[in-house]
């Protein structure tokens, strides 16, 4: 008998969107089941209505066999349902004992109970956590084994992980599927929802694949035959592989960056004294573990960061040239949610949209320009008045990503371009990308997606506790190399 | 001209208690994340109901108690507008505290006459501080220390009582997360909402009681906005402490010391001070405190935020 | 129905309906004391928009609307200066003072002067706050707010002491010369030309500055987020400083324009004590949506029931203080009126996304 068993869910919601339409879903005890789905196949929405953070429209809940409302996900975990949501719930500015109590809801525990019960769970886990530093100081990966223990604390028997390899890379991926195999060993029953096909065969006892709110397949490992076929459930249609452009970077660096020295908002250096140049063509890919200087080194280059030391130099450019940067925090950084498509088209060229001493808009301009920003990759929007707050998350990347790319600077820094869109869309970036490269326009792609990275890169550069390790040309590219080399140099951030 | 030291302190120490009361809740309230500046409208609320109780029952412990009760209930709507509905919690505070003005002497004149008489109703009774008999005649501290209202022991033992709360329980903990980000609190489990009606309600009452000092503790009269803003200084002070309940003593005890010495000037009659000025020390000493400390200020992260539950 | 019309519509409805909530609330307040509502509010409505008594609102409504213009730009940055009372004190007095002491120049010449002058001393008088909140973080309201009764003790000084008139029985300054009187507009009214300087210059101006020009924007998008604003390269910290400066300024040429327009000295009730312009123009701003054109109608509405609850005092009884509750009902119900709005707005979406799908 499964552990919980979901029949019939439907969920719809307030706005009319239907994310789940009669999914039934169980899990077993000792099994790691892959919910595979791309973004908005309704994944995210299943699980949480299995882990108490939503209500179902219609549908019913057993575990153990036994009928059961969640009213929250503290009733779920009275159940031993258990979910680490991609952002996690942490207070970065408190220890991870204090983040450890404070998720031990009604389970009463002295303070020093708790360090042994950790230290025996760490143990097993193969984890080494160290109880008295803030969470803002630890790596994504260290964030996950918190989640991952305090969820054992709670003495769950369904884990439920959303996406939990997208903040990870290499080696650090391994040991989260370690710890997988190991919690199913225990006679855990472990989801784990992804878009990535590889890792779904790779861990996965049963795979069940979802697409626009239904279930689609339910396969047992055994059952599936190659990956193509997992694609084709996933997406009904072939993707159109990137054509095999021919490009031709040129020798000319338009950007110089010397020994760059960069600190986070806490005053940590997350840069350490970075240096490269990006050619007028060519895109140059930064791999490395989420947490490793990346977003630090992109804020720094596109000017929203003052570096410590170092510099940045953009050639032929006046001192206060801003290339265009699509951020990876879209919500926060890249758009003003209350105000309108149009205006949010514009907002990192106001002044250039004015005209004369007083700067009035040009509404005429800008008006065009937003339209163009939204046919270029299909945002999807009420009308170009209306506030961006109403848009989907999807379609307000593209929003980004196009004015981004339409801006036609001569450097672009690309942060997770494709995070959170569906494959089509995904890939009419990347393509927009690679022809934007071909232009002559120089690309900075920060990517957690080693994939795209290859894909997409002329060469590579290896970015390890805030230092470029090294850098490959095209012709070295060897995935297995470029991990090793994310984890060297003193490995992933401390 | 000299003035008497120990009688300074033992009027700041008097003084400080509704500004220590309104504060250490204020603080609380804070640290959950929620700002309330309906805290000075609650005082005035406390200030006008506890006149009124003692004028009509002539009880001065009965109308304590209908001053903390009025306080809660304002600070009740104060929290369903801003807890359950998410409304913009500064905004919304302003607007309650233009209602308590409005409605206090709205309902001063409806009850004693549409024209405010020269000589406005007073009570004959005020509160009497706590008789320690032998205690307070312990030499050089006992005058100071002893002899105040019971509020002003309760303001203190408050604050420590806050201190030990948010430093040492579980409690404080959950407090604390919810100040810096309700939604993870939330997702742990942690309500939210409730703690945070909670914190206000006694926030509330403690405020009323803070207000009632001031109509039937120092004064034996309800004026019109009487309170003076004196709970946008709390708040200010809450600043200046830096959310830390123990500082926040000192903090009050500061402030209150000018404001003694402001009174002391006035009682003299030293004409070369002015009274008007002499008013405005201490809340120019609170701007100045905040101007020479302000770069290390650090407040709780979603204070102020709204916070709506994604169900 | 374009989406922007069906939001407008939304809200429309929303602020009438919160107006309409607050005066039904009054009347519950006005009949549990005992008077009479119907009278009551006939007076009200009478002293406020009769025809004849139509000039006394456009005389009352001038400062709220200078005062809520400033704030709309301050607001729209989600910069809440609420110092705007204690600004315009200080424009107010130092507009008085400097009249008195420049009576010779020619009055075309003086009264430009003086009210350029008395905005920049309510400007001068928010910069502290706003480098308080623009580079140490400190809310802005709790400064702005002490910084209030600061500046209402020190001008209350100024008016009992150095610039008291000597012959007075009231702490005031000595009236001034008629030749710094601003100008009446149309003979027989108390009509004078700060009303048209706030209805027909400074409006206009003010919706063009926040509607029309990257300023206006650039202060849009600080408000909607201070992160997207660095994004996006607007530098905060002078944003806010100017955010606050103009609505001190705002503020402080509200203060001179009622001297020089109205009272001509300076005296401790140059705002109502019941209803303060500075604390009225809060309601104002929200209730016109920090839109300049619906700010000047909302001035002119809420002008009308201060003078109205003047005149229901003087013909019932009812006390001036209930203006203040309406002002105050008003604001509450405008941002239940957001709460709802949201919600409305997120269903009118809902089935635009449907028909999508």
């Amino acid at each position: 008998m499964p552990i919980i068993e979901l029949r019939k869910i439907t969920k719809v919601y307030p706005g009319g969107i239907v994310a789940n339409r009669n999914v039934d879903f169980d899990v077993k005890e000792g099994e790691i089941h892959a919910l595979l789905g791309e973004n908005g196949a309704g994944k995210t929405t299943l699980m949480k209505i299995m882990s108490g953070g939503l209500k179902p429209t219609s549908g019913e809940i057993y575990v153990n066999g036994e009928r059961v409302n969640f009213g929250s996900p503290a009733d779920a975990l009275k159940y031993g349902i258990g979910m680490v949501h991609q952002h996690f719930a942490l207070i970065p500015s408190m220890t991870v004992l204090e983040n450890l109590r404070l998720g031990l809801f009604d389970r009463k525990l002295s303070k020093d109970q708790l360090i042994v019960e950790v230290g025996e769970l760490s143990k097993r886990l193969g984890f080494d956590l160290r109880l008295d530093v803030p969470v803002d100081a630890l790596s994504a990966g260290e964030r996950q084994r918190i989640e991952i223990i305090r969820l054992l604390l709670r003495k769950v028997r369904v884990l439920i992980f959303d996406e939990p390899t997208s903040l990870l890379c290499g080696p650090e991926i391994d040991r989260f599927f370690q710890a997988l195999k190991q919690l199913k060993s225990e006679g855990h029953g472990i989801v784990f929802i992804t878009h990535k096909i590889r890792e779904a065969l790779e861990v996965s006892d049963r795979i069940t694949v979802m697409r626009e709110g239904r279930v689609i397949a339910k396969l047992k490992r055994s059952e599936v035959m190659d990956e193509e076929q997992l694609v084709e459930l996933m997406i009904g249609e072939r993707i159109v592989p990137l054509p095999d452009r021919p490009r031709t970077p040129s020798d000319k660096p338009i950007l110089i960056v010397k020994d760059l020295v960069v600190s986070d908002d806490l005053g940590v250096e997350k840069v350490k004294g970075v240096s490269f140049d990006l050619r007028a063509g060519e895109v140059l890919g930064i791999a490395g573990v989420e947490g490793n200087g990346q977003r630090e080194l992109a804020e720094a280059i596109a000017g929203l960061r003052s570096p410590k030391s170092g510099e940045v130099v953009f050639i032929g450019e006046n001192s206060g040239f801003r290339p265009s940067y699509v951020p990876a925090d879209r919500v926060e950084l890249g758009v003003a949610m209350s105000l309108s498509v149009m205006v949010n088209s514009i907002i990192r060229s106001i002044d250039e949209n004015s005209k004369g001493r007083i700067k009035a808009l040009d509404f005429a301009k800008i008006g065009e320009f937003a339209q163009k920003v939204v046919s270029f990759l299909g945002v999807k929007a009420p009308s170009l008045g209306a506030p961006v707050k109403y848009l989907s998350g999807g379609n307000i990347q593209k929003l980004i990503v196009g004015r981004e790319i339409l801006k036609s600077t001569k450097v672009l820094i690309a942060e997770q371009p494709t995070a959170g869109l569906d494959a089509r869309s995904a890939e009419m970036v990347r393509n927009a990308l690679s022809e934007l490269a071909s232009k002559g326009v120089g690309i900075i792609l920060i990517s957690s997606d080693l994939d795209e990275i290859l894909k997409l890169s002329d060469r590579i550069a290896v970015i390890s506790g805030g230092r470029i390790v090294k850098i490959f040309e095209r012709a070295e590219f060897d995935p297995k190399l470029i991990g090793i080399h994310m984890l060297a140099a003193g490995g992933y951030m401390a | 001209m000299s003035i008497d030291i120990s009688g300074l302190i033992f009027s700041a120490i008097s003084l400080m208690t509704p500004v220590l009361l309104a504060g250490i809740a204020e603080l609380l309230v804070e640290r959950s994340g929620v700002l309330n500046l309906g805290v000075e409208g609650a005082m005035l609320i406390g200030a006008f109901a506890a006149f009124m109780g003692a004028y009509y029952y002539g009880d001065l412990g009965l109308a304590s108690f209908i001053a903390a009760l009025s306080g809660m209930v304002f600070c009740a709507l104060f929290a369903i507008l801003t807890v359950s509905l998410a409304l913009n919690q500064m905004v919304t505070g302003l607007a309650m505290n233009l209602l308590a003005i409005g409605i206090t002497s709205y309902l001063y004149r409806a009850s004693f006459g549409w024209y405010v008489s020269p000589i406005p109703p007073h009570i004959k009774e005020t509160l009497k501080p706590i008789d320690l008999g032998a205690l307070s005649e312990m030499p050089v501290v006992g005058k100071l220390i002893f002899g105040h209202l019971p509020h002003t022991y309760f303001a203190i033992i408050l604050a420590i009582f806050g201190w030990w709360l948010i430093s040492k329980t579980g409690i404080g903990l959950k407090i604390r997360a919810m100040g810096e980000d309700p939604q993870v609190a939330d997702s742990l489990g942690i309500n939210v909402n409730l703690t945070r009606y909670t914190l206000l309600l006694a926030e509330g009452a403690i405020a009323g009681l803070a207000g009632s000092l001031l109509s039937i503790g120092y004064y034996n009269m309800f004026l019109d906005n009487m309170t003076q803003g004196r709970g946008y200084v709390a708040i200010a002070l809450v600043i200046l402490a830096r959310w830390n309940p123990m500082l926040l003593i000192a903090a009050s005890f500061f402030f209150s010391m000018v404001d003694a010495l402001q009174l002391r000037i006035q009682a003299l009659g030293l004409t070369y001070i002015p009274p008007q000025l002499a008013l405005m020390l201490p809340y120019l000493f609170t701007i100045i405190v905040l101007l020479a400390l302000g770069r290390k200020v650090r407040g709780p992260a979603a204070l102020a935020r709204s916070y709506k539950r994604q169900r | 129905m374009s989406i922007e019309r069906q939001v407008n519509l939304v809200r429309a409805l929303l602020a009438l309906s919160s107006i309409g909530l607050a005066f039904i609330f009054c009347t519950m307040l006005i009949t549990l004391s005992g008077k009479n509502p119907g009278e009551a509010l006939f007076w009200l409505f009478y002293g406020g928009f009769s025809p004849a008594l139509i000039p006394e609102t456009f005389v009352r409504a001038t400062p709220l609307l200078l005062v809520s213009l400033g704030l709309s730009v301050a607001f729209s940055a989600k910069i809440w200066n609420i110092g705007a009372e204690g600004q315009l004190y200080i424009g107010g007095i130092v507009a008085a003072t400097l009249a008195l002491y420049i009576s010779g120049v020619p009055s075309p010449i003086a009264l430009p002067v003086l009210i350029v002058v008395s905005g920049i001393a309510g400007a001068l008088w928010a910069l502290i706050p706003a480098i308080l909140r623009a580079i140490y973080g400190i809310n802005e309201v709790i400064t702005t707010l002490i910084f209030n009764y600061i500046a209402i003790y020190f001008v209350s000084y100024l008016l009992n002491g150095p610039l008291r008139d000597p012959v007075s029985l009231f702490p005031e300054t000595t009236t001034i010369p008629d030749n710094m009187w601003l100008p009446t507009v149309v003979p027989g009214t108390r009509l004078h030309f700060g009303v048209v300087l706030a209805f027909l210059i400074m409006t206009p101006i003010m919706w063009f500055l926040l509607k029309r020009t990257a300023l206006g924007l650039k202060l849009e998008i600080l408000g909607s987020g201070e992160k997207t604003a660095k994004y996006a390269g607007i530098e905060s910290v002078r944003m806010i400083i100017i955010a606050m400066l103009v609505s001190g300024f705002m503020a402080g040429m509200a203060g001179g324009v009622e001297v020089l327009g109205i009272q001509h000295k300076m005296r401790l009730e140059i705002s109502p004590p019941t209803s303060p312009y500075g604390y009225t123009g809060i309601a104002v701003a929200l209730l016109g949506y920090l839109n300049p054109l619906l700010i000047a109608a909302t001035s002119f509405f809420l002008g009308g029931i201060m003078n109205g609850s003047t005149t229901m005092h003087r013909m019932v009884g009812v006390p001036v203080g209930m203006a203040g509750i309406i002002q105050a009902l008003i604001i509450l119900f405008i941002l239940l009126g957001y709460f709802l709005e949201e919600k409305l707005i997120h269903r009118i979406i809902g089935g635009l996304r449907k028909v999508e799908h």
